[in-house]
């Protein structure tokens, strides 16, 4: 009786070891798929974090709409940065998407309460949207009159618009 | 050509890489921010106009719309006319003033209808909404008359002034010459008109003076009866002059002693006119209207 115990027990010990390696060659095989998974979910919750906060941040003195379109604007911003890192390479992506969801958590874990309490934290939070549309706007000018003064100017020039 | 070499061309057209520059076309970073000046424009367009109704009066929100042309729909128009319109140094001075100084107005209006939301009462609320409410209806007048002033220093505004100085000029001066020819008909009417009546008064004047001489022959024959006539001829008068006159006189004195009858009066001029008469008639004829016959 006693030898069959024995001779089940090392026959389950077996399968124990042989199910315990097996779950972790897989769980090996799979962690690169499971850290991309863990990755995105970063991504989603640092984008949904900063969705949140921009609505705390915001939503006391603006109207419905013009928090949804900072939202807006944040989720843009998210999915820019995952282009962004897709268009740079395979190696960046996983990485950068994770980081794209840790820093903001941690900026909105650590830095904004600190923010806010600084005297005209509150000020900048005001002015920062458009301050970006102007820094933005101002880019977008300068930019696309080089590329029109080199480009148009050339194509003008080529057909003998200007024969001087 | 197949669906990826399709799609590639697309994007390429849409990022601007088909333009030859020396910059390269429009990059994803271009685009990104492109798109995120987009949203956030819907933010500033909001604040914009939720400040700017607060300025108009009940039921004319309409006006705040139109503000927003002299805010952000002004900074971003400005922009695209620095980049593709302007094409003198006057309308790049213009359009890039204008365009900071719509941003301006756009953080302006921004930040005050945000401070204006809980913080109605403080301090910087109330100092940036007096500023704002000066400022801003400022800013929209300003961009109207940055309009006419960018319309005013284009190429194509400034040749079309030039031609129509030019042509001004060309008028006023034909105009004066037109003026000389009109008054260089006038005057040639003017004279031969003269001419016409001068010559209707040699005319007249030439008759008068055969009329003057028949009358004078006329009443010398009528008084011939005294056996005179002849004694006192024109050519007499003219040539004898004042002692042929007293000569004459004389004769007439001794001719009146030697008649028995009553002697009849006889002048020297006889038909009334004097000797002079004759001389100067022909003093004042010197073109020859009256030749002595």
């Amino acid at each position: 009786m006693n030898s069959k115990k024995n001779e089940v027990w090392e026959k389950f010990k077996t399968f124990l070891i042989a199910f315990t390696k097996g779950m972790l060659l897989a769980l090996l095989w799979i962690l690169p798929w499971l850290m991309r998974l863990v990755a995105v979910l970063l991504w989603l919750a640092g984008g949904a974090l900063l969705m949140d906060a921009v609505h705390r941040l915001y939503a006391p003195f603006s109207q419905e709409g013009e928090v949804v379109a900072l939202q807006f604007a944040v989720i843009f911003l998210m999915v820019a940065w995952a282009g962004v890192a897709l268009r740079r390479g395979g190696n960046f992506f996983w990485g950068s998407l994770a980081v794209s969801g840790i820093v903001p958590t941690l900026l909105i874990r650590y830095a904004l309460p600190w923010f806010l309490d600084w005297r005209y934290g509150d000020l900048v939070v005001r002015i920062l949207p458009p301050a970006l549309f102007a820094l933005g706007l101002m880019y977008l000018t300068f930019r696309f009159r080089l590329l029109r003064k080199k480009g148009v100017s050339h194509e003008r020039v080529c057909s003998n618009e200007f024969p001087d | 050509m197949n669906e990826s070499a399709q799609t590639n061309s697309l994007i390429d057209t849409l990022l601007g890489r088909d333009v030859e520059t020396d910059h390269g076309g429009l990059t994803l970073g271009d685009v990104i921010v492109l798109l995120l000046d987009l949203v956030l424009l819907i933010y500033t367009g909001w604040r914009s106009y939720d400040f700017l109704t607060t300025s108009v009066p009940q039921g004319y929100e309409i006006l705040a719309l139109v503000g927003l042309w002299g805010l952000d729909i002004g900074a971003v128009a400005w922009s695209l006319v620095w980049i593709f319109g302007s094409a003198s140094k006057y309308q790049d001075w213009v359009s890039m003033f204008f365009f900071v100084f719509d941003l301006v107005g756009v953080v302006l209006t921004s930040l005050t209808d945000s401070l204006l939301y809980g913080q109605a009462d403080g301090v910087l609320s109330v100092m940036l909404k007096n500023v704002a409410m000066l400022v801003v209806p400022l800013i929209v007048v300003a961009n109207v008359v940055a309009g006419f002033i960018y319309h005013l220093t284009s190429p194509q505004t400034r040749e079309r002034r030039a031609k129509r100085k030019a042509e001004h000029e060309y008028r006023v001066k034909m105009m004066q010459i037109r003026n000389m020819e009109r008054d260089l008909a006038y005057a040639e009417a003017y004279l031969l008109a003269r001419q016409e009546i001068l010559d209707k008064s040699a005319a007249m004047a030439k008759i008068k003076m055969l009329q003057d001489q028949i009358e004078r022959q006329t009443r010398m024959a009528l008084r011939d009866l005294t056996g005179i006539h002849g004694l006192t001829t024109p050519q007499d008068i003219e040539t004898a002059g004042q002692e042929s006159l007293s000569a004459l006189q004389k004769k007439i004195e001794e001719l009146k002693r030697k008649l028995p009858a009553e002697p009849v009066p006889v002048t020297a001029s006889g038909n009334g006119h004097g000797p002079q008469g004759g001389a100067g008639g022909a003093a004042a004829d010197p073109l020859g209207y009256f030749p002595e016959e």
